[in-house]
């Protein structure tokens, strides 16, 4: 015998794919599974065994759906293994009994469904089998012949039956056929109309945007860089010559000329200056290239000036600040002027090599930098672009406007069918890839339309009222204006106003805060003069302890520290002290009043009639009075401010959608006792807002989980709370308990199969349930006595005389 | 076995030793016969079955349709393969035929000319084989169970039928009446069978639980009434010593006559001693048997320990007679098995049962006609290669390559 080994890893593989395949409840298998399965089997005779017993323990389930799919597994492996194939034959009879019902004492289980679908199928299985395999193996020839004999079923039948099946399927593949074939024809014909009209479009739309749009390299082939430099360098040098004779004032003074004048040019220099390998000029904004040209000219004859001033003064300290935003300008000017730099230095270097590390230095110092070892990357990243409609482009936008609207009405979906039907039913793959190559090309110029931005030209509208709108509008002035600023007063005709009685006019405060803003420059006397002394925190009251620590030297020090503070205040709060003094103090409260030491609150006192009889009087003097003293403290202490709101009627109605498709009526403020919180809701009482209706999905889902009515609308706290008020049991506690254990009992082990247990709603069960009920039984057990009573009453009621007479 | 073929050679192995090593191998291995097969008649269920004890070839079988044929179970034609065609058959046409279900059949064991049936219409039929015509019938007052001619008689010539009334009739074909009546049975009897070692112990059972021996000399009663406790506990006042808890419906002697065997519905085998009547107090376990009616054992002949073939629903369990030990289960009826016959030359057994086959379990120990199959297959080889495919890819595993991945 050979020494196999069962491994026990890939038993329990099985073990888990036989489950996960017989419960899933589905009339068909799941290929990757069992082929997962099979691969198994496959390994040797030993794991076909296993998997056998596998089978036959799913297959004596009282279940139909676990016998369909555990047969549909045999069926499987029973065409292709012999040891299976044996093992399965040996009990047939079983098999039989199981699958088709050849046992009438042991009919099939419950789910109707399944349990036809499994006798249709084991037989035509069975028959298939005997054509193939009966020769060899007799029992199976047996069963055959026993079914065929004995059961009488009809296996020409199902040959037939098959058969004709399998015509019909062949037809049906034919006619599938034919469809793909005329619909491919059909998108080829169409593909020989279109696809001249799409590329063409494409290639009109390509060059329109050529056009609107030129690309930077096409910029630079017509203007050659060697002509610009070599001007430069010439004027470069001319400039340099002239530089070098101006002195050091003369240049400072050309400097402020210059800043004054044109910010561009000192850009120009600061890029110039800043050898940074990272200025890479990527810039898509290419319609100011005109601007620059002008620029180029102008560079021409101020930037040696300019270098030279550098050179000599370095107060260029706010170049580099300009830098970022500026010298995104131009690739070529940039070139040049590095170019014309780096002539410089050589220059430089011809004259005198102390004066290479002096330029060096003075470009560091230029930039405010310490070294060339920064890397400074600028990001280029092109912002949105937007183009202008005009009326040189308009034309050209409108043409590519009008491709725009037939690639996306017409083409697009037409080329995306045409790869449809290709790939699903064409072979020809070449087809296939011209034409995703054209669907590229669509998307492609779709996006750079939609890049584009355009921002339509609105002069056409406005065409119309032009006329009217030539005067500016200005706001209505009507006659009087009371206050006319004093700037104006001389046009109104009026004397300027004197300073004194303008001070008068405005009062202290605002006057006071002002001459702090203006001549507050911060200083930390004052911010000590500030602060209460009282605020243990601040410095003046540390000052001012540390004082009072010290000797009498200090006192007068504390008298000149504290001295400024006291005309302050004064002048401040003058008014409010004359108001004050008018007062009437009126006492607001006890608490109050005590504010600041609560402890020093005193009860009202209760007044002891001492002078009464005990028989009148309270018996407990002293320790009712200390209570009543408590609870009037307590009293005195609270303070209740009724807040006296503003009523506003609700406006809004629940509009929840009910049953009967009205809306809820109710006019909750925030939420609906039914309906829960009150959201904005459409006219069909949809929830409009996105948030909402996440949230009341996800609780429909809720309900859907409890699937408990009274659950729904239960809310378990508040039936706590009310239960434990009242006393009596509602039966929320319950009611959780029992969904509890409902739902540890409901949650089936197999979900997908369908349920065999459920009691089924018959007319006998509802039958069963009125005649057998407690009560009714009661009932007719009563009558039936009291008809035995009577009858007993009627035959023996006067026998009781005699009975008791005979005794 | 070789072994055992030298000591022979030498001499110093009785030649029954061997004869018995043999077939106790063989009938240890029985299994269903691939290649022989046994040609289907009726569309009724196979009742009862006999093979004749001069040839050992024909085979008798009577179904429940009242139809009865006699096949030749003996492959002279020469191939391996072979179905047992029908000689002769009682078929539907037949005007003598039994109106209703045959419940037994016997062949006359002293000539295949003769065989009788008997059925539910309450007939006993004595046939004459070569004219299929009832020469002799026999009418009863209820169902006939079972019938038995002595395989060993030479001075009576007496057919021992059981039926419905609890008066077991004794018929003899000399005279050609019904000779005896033995009372002794409370109920209906099931079954009866003559001794194959005394030619007058007669054994009867019925569904009044007991099991009697009988010698047919003595008229006036029972000779034993066989007890299941062995006289230990006290026997029922009315019913007397019971073999069984329930009826009895299966009996039958060891080849030898030595030992009875019976089969009740209480589920339990039982070994008697035929000549105390005593219970050999062997556990076969618990065989399931809900029939009413007769189940055909059979016990092996020529084996060392021998083998009870005995029907068990569809399949047919073998017991070692003498211990009890269950051997083997033969599997492949498809509904219950009614009986089964031992034949002894070649240690098959012949079953019949309600799904209307009749099977042949031949003794699977030699690969012989695997060779066969083999040879087979390469002369097909040569001559047509389109038949040879059938048969050697049936048994090969067809993994399809689309599992690799």
């Amino acid at each position: 015998m050979e020494s196999e080994v069962l491994d026990h890893t890939l038993c329990q593989e099985m073990a888990k794919y036989v489950e996960e395949l017989t419960t899933s409840g589905r009339p068909a298998l799941n290929p990757d599974i069992m082929k997962s399965f099979k691969k198994i089997c496959r390994v040797s005779s030993l794991y076909c065994e296993q998997a056998y017993h596998l089978l036959i323990t799913q297959l004596e389930k009282g279940h139909s759906e676990i016998r369909l799919s555990a047969f549909q597994m045999i069926e499987e492996l029973f065409n292709r293994s012999h040891c299976f194939r044996e093992l399965l034959i040996s009990n047939f009879q079983h098999f039989l009994e199981l699958t088709v019902e050849t046992d009438y004492d042991n009919p099939l289980p419950p789910p109707k469904t399944a349990s036809d679908l499994l006798k249709s199928s084991a037989y035509s299985a069975i028959q298939k089998w005997y054509d193939k395999f009966g020769e060899e193996y007799k029992r199976l020839t047996l069963g055959f012949n026993f079914l065929k004999t004995c059961k009488k079923v009809d296996f020409n039948g199902i040959r037939s039956r098959t058969e004709l099946q399998q015509r019909q399927e062949k037809e049906k593949d034919e006619k599938l056929k034919k469809i793909a074939e005329e619909r491919m024809e059909k998108t080829l014909q169409q593909m020989n109309e279109m696809l001249e009209d799409i590329k063409n479009t494409i290639t009109e739309a390509k060059t329109g945007f050529q056009l609107i749009l030129p690309s930077p390299d096409d910029f630079f082939i017509e203007t050659g860089e060697n002509d610009t430099s070599s001007i430069k360098k010439s004027g470069v040098e001319n400039s340099k010559t002239e530089t070098c004779s101006v002195t050091d004032g003369e240049s400072s003074a050309c400097l402020v000329v210059d800043k004054v004048t044109t910010t561009t040019k000192n850009d120009l220099t600061s890029c110039s200056n800043s050898n940074q390998p990272e200025c890479e000029m990527k810039d898509s904004s290419d319609l100011e290239i005109n601007n620059v040209s002008t620029c180029k000219n102008d560079n021409d004859n101020i930037s040696g000036k300019l270098t030279s001033n550098n050179e000599s003064e370095n107060c260029c300290d706010d170049l580099p600040t300009g830098d970022k935003t500026n010298s995104s300008f131009i690739k070529g000017s940039n070139s040049v002027n590095n170019e014309s730099e780096s002539d410089e230095n050589c220059s430089g270097n011809e004259v005198d090599d102390d004066c290479e590390s002096d330029e060096e230095e003075n470009v560091l110092q230029e930039h405010g930098l310490h070294s060339f070892k920064y890397n400074l990357s600028i990001d280029m990243t092109p912002g949105v672009v937007s183009l202008q409609e005009t009326d040189d482009n308009k034309d050209l936008l409108q043409t590519l406007k009008d491709h725009y609207r037939l690639i996306v009405t017409k083409y697009k979906p037409t080329v995306n069918k045409w790869i449809q039907n290709l790939t699903k039913y064409g072979d020809k793959e070449d087809l296939t890839k011209s034409v995703i190559d054209v669907k590229t090309d669509l998307d492609s110029l779709l996006s750079k339309y939609n890049e584009m931005n355009i921002i339509p030209d609105d002069k056409p509208v406005e065409m119309g009222d032009d006329s009217d709108d030539d005067f500016e509008e200005v706001p209505e002035k009507e006659g009087y204006e009371p206050i006319i600023p004093p700037h104006k007063r001389a046009e109104y005709g009026l004397e300027p106003l004197p300073t004194s009685t303008r001070s008068e006019t405005v009062t202290q405060h605002p006057k006071a805060s002002t001459s702090r803003n203006t001549s507050g420059f911060w200083s930390l006397s004052k911010t000590i003069d500030q602060k209460p002394e009282n605020d243990p925190t601040t410095m003046k009251a540390n000052f001012v302890r540390l004082l009072q620590q010290s000797s009498g030297t200090s006192a007068t020090a504390t008298c000149t520290q504290s001295k400024p503070k006291v005309p302050l205040t004064v002048t401040g709060d003058s008014q409010k002290d004359k108001l004050l003094e008018k007062a009437p103090i009126v006492p607001y409260g006890v608490d109050l009043e005590h504010w600041e030491n609560p402890d020093k609150m005193e009860a009202p006192l209760v007044v002891k009639y001492d002078w009464l009889n005990t028989v009148w009087a309270y018996t407990e003097r002293d320790n009712g009075e200390s209570k009543a003293d408590q609870d009037g403290l307590a009293a005195l202490k609270n303070r209740s401010i009724s807040f006296v709101g503003k009523f506003e009627p609700v406006k809004w109605k629940c509009r929840a959608p009910l049953p009967n498709g009205k809306f809820c009526e109710r006019m909750d403020r925030f939420k609906c006792p039914f309906h829960g919180k009150i959201i904005a809701r459409n006219d069909s009482g949809q929830p409009t807002d996105p948030k909402d209706i996440a949230s009341l999905s996800s609780q429909h889902d809720d309900i859907d989980i409890t699937s408990n009515d009274q659950s729904y609308w239960r809310d378990p706290e508040l039936e706590a709370d009310i239960e434990a008020a009242l006393g009596i049991d509602l039966g929320s506690s319950k009611g959780k308990k029992k969904g509890k254990g409902k739902g540890k009992g409901k949650q089936k082990k197999y979900p997908n199969l369908t349920d065999i247990t459920e009691v089924k709603n018959t007319s006998r069960n509802r039958l069963e349930k009125k005649i057998f009920k407690r009560s009714t039984m009661k009932r007719v057990a009563a009558d039936l006595d009291e008809l035995d009573n009577k009858k007993a009453r009627d035959k023996f009621g006067n026998q009781f005389v005699y009975q008791m007479s005979q005794r | 076995m070789l072994k055992f073929l030298f000591e022979r050679e030498q001499g110093l192995l009785d030649p029954l030793n061997l004869r018995r090593a043999e077939s106790t191998r063989r009938t240890f291995a029985l299994e269903l016969s691939r290649h022989r097969d046994v040609e289907m008649t009726s569309q009724g269920a196979v009742n009862s079955i006999d093979i004749d004890l001069i040839e050992s070839r024909y085979l008798l079988s009577g179904f429940s349709d009242g139809t009865a044929a006699i096949h030749d179970i003996i492959n002279q034609t020469g191939n391996v393969k072979y179905t047992c065609k029908v000689v002769c058959k009682i078929d539907r046409n037949n005007r003598y035929r039994h109106n209703s279900s045959i419940q037994s059949v016997c062949w006359y064991p002293l000539d295949t000319g003769i065989f009788t049936t008997s059925g539910t219409d309450k007939l006993l039929k004595v046939w004459d084989t070569n004219n299929l015509i009832p020469v002799d019938e026999y009418e009863f007052s209820g169902i006939v169970y079972q019938h038995d001619l002595s395989p060993v008689a030479t001075k009576h010539c007496l057919i021992a039928v059981g039926c419905q009334s609890s008066r077991l009739k004794l018929v003899d074909l000399k005279s050609g009446a019904s000779s005896h009546m033995l009372k002794g049975h409370q109920s209906s009897i099931y079954c009866v069978k003559w001794s194959p070692k005394d030619e007058f112990i007669l054994a009867s059972g019925g569904a009044d639980n007991r099991v009697l021996l009988w010698d047919v000399r003595s008229a006036k009663g029972a000779m034993k009434v066989l007890d299941q406790y062995n006289g230990k506990e006290p026997s029922d006042n009315i019913t007397g010593n019971t073999a069984h808890h329930g009826a009895i419906n299966g009996l039958t002697f060891t080849s030898d006559g030595l030992h009875l065997i019976s089969y009740g519905t209480d589920n339990c085998i039982r070994l008697w001693d035929s000549n105390s009547g005593k219970n050999c107090l062997i556990n076969y376990g618990n065989v399931p048997n809900d029939t009413k009616k007769l189940v055909q054992l059979s016990v092996s002949n020529g084996c060392s320990p021998d083998v009870l073939f005995i029907p068990n629903r569809s399949n047919i369990d073998m017991f070692d007679v003498y211990t009890g030990e269950k051997i083997d289960r033969l599997k492949g009826h498809y509904n219950s098995v009614n009986c089964c016959k031992f034949h002894s030359p070649t240690q098959d057994v012949y079953s019949g049962g309600n799904d209307r086959n009749i099977l042949i379990w031949t003794p699977d120990t030699d690969s012989s006609y695997d060779d066969y199959l083999k040879t087979q297959s390469e002369l097909k080889e040569n001559s047509a290669d389109e038949v040879r495919t059938t048969r050697t890819t049936v048994m090969i595993d067809t993994w399809s390559s689309d599992e690799d991945d």
